[in-house]
């Protein structure tokens, strides 16, 4: 997202600090992610401290800070799953698709 | 408020294992506030994990208890109060699996993957081929109707194999 369209994402909502976690959760959804340059624009618009925003996004897991890859997988391991192995299972992806 | 479940699980459960697993939600889930949790949390999953890979002491049975009754007593929370039961119950209940671990450095229940090893029996085999084909490490190595041999550096110790010769399964 450039910077132009960023501003207006932001400014859509009100430059108001309480609205920071729907406008976090706006640029997730578009860009898979929260960069570094959206912080600072974020900062800087609704005039609250990159430090803050940081706190507050990096507390949900719902944000990540790191560029998605392009195909997700996923391995259950909730209870049922994690007594048939999938521990073992998710690990043993990991090691064949070189992933750690 | 809230929600009630009932899992039921079958003998083939670890129980060290799965309260290790119910502790590692409540110490990611802690909001950190105060110290029984959040550092308690952490001491009871540490211990269990060692407990898991083998290394585990008869002194950290008593470092069990002793940290989930501190949580139970002073934790903020009701979620801090209630997240040591699984280590109590299991302690409780299934104590000789615990020591099993500790003294006998073996998983009962074929669980802890440090501490058992799948082997097949050769003479027993029919040479049938469905482990080979559930396999996902490629542990399982023989021909149709020979009997088949487990790579033991391979297997990841998944239980897929399990799933498929449940009725054969010796525990030794």
């Amino acid at each position: 997202m450039d910077q132009p369209a960023l501003t207006r994402l932001i400014r859509d909502d009100d430059c108001d600090a309480g609205n920071l976690i729907p406008i976090l959760q706006r640029i997730q959804q578009l860009e898979g992610y929260i960069a570094e340059h959206s912080l600072r624009q974020i900062a800087r618009l609704l005039k609250i401290s990159e430090n803050h925003i940081y706190g507050v996004a990096s507390f949900y897991s719902q944000f990540r800070f790191q560029k998605p890859g392009r195909h997700h997988l996923k391995v259950c391991l909730g209870t049922a799953c994690h007594v048939q192995g999938g521990v073992q299972l998710a690990q043993e992806v990991e090691k064949q698709l070189s992933l750690r | 408020m809230g929600s009630g479940g009932l899992i039921v699980l079958d003998e083939s459960t670890g129980m060290v294992d799965l309260a290790r697993y119910f502790l590692t939600f409540s110490e990611s889930e802690s909001c950190g506030k105060c110290t029984p949790c959040r550092v308690g949390a952490r001491i009871l999953v540490e211990t269990l994990e060692k407990i898991a890979r083998g290394e585990g002491e008869i002194e950290d049975l008593d470092v069990l208890y002793k940290v989930a009754d501190m949580m139970q007593c002073t934790a903020l929370c009701g979620g801090s109060q209630t997240a040591p039961n699984p280590v109590l119950t299991t302690l409780k209940r299934f104590l000789n699996e615990y020591l099993t671990h500790i003294q006998g450095c073996y998983c009962p229940a074929a669980v802890c993957t440090a501490l058992f090893e799948y082997r097949i029996i050769a003479k027993k085999c029919t040479g049938w081929g469905r482990c080979i084909q559930v396999c996902s490490s490629g542990a399982v190595h023989g021909e149709k109707k020979e009997p088949h041999v487990i790579d033991v550096e391979q297997c990841i110790k998944c239980r897929a194999y399990v799933g498929v010769y449940s009725r054969f399964f010796i525990r030794e």
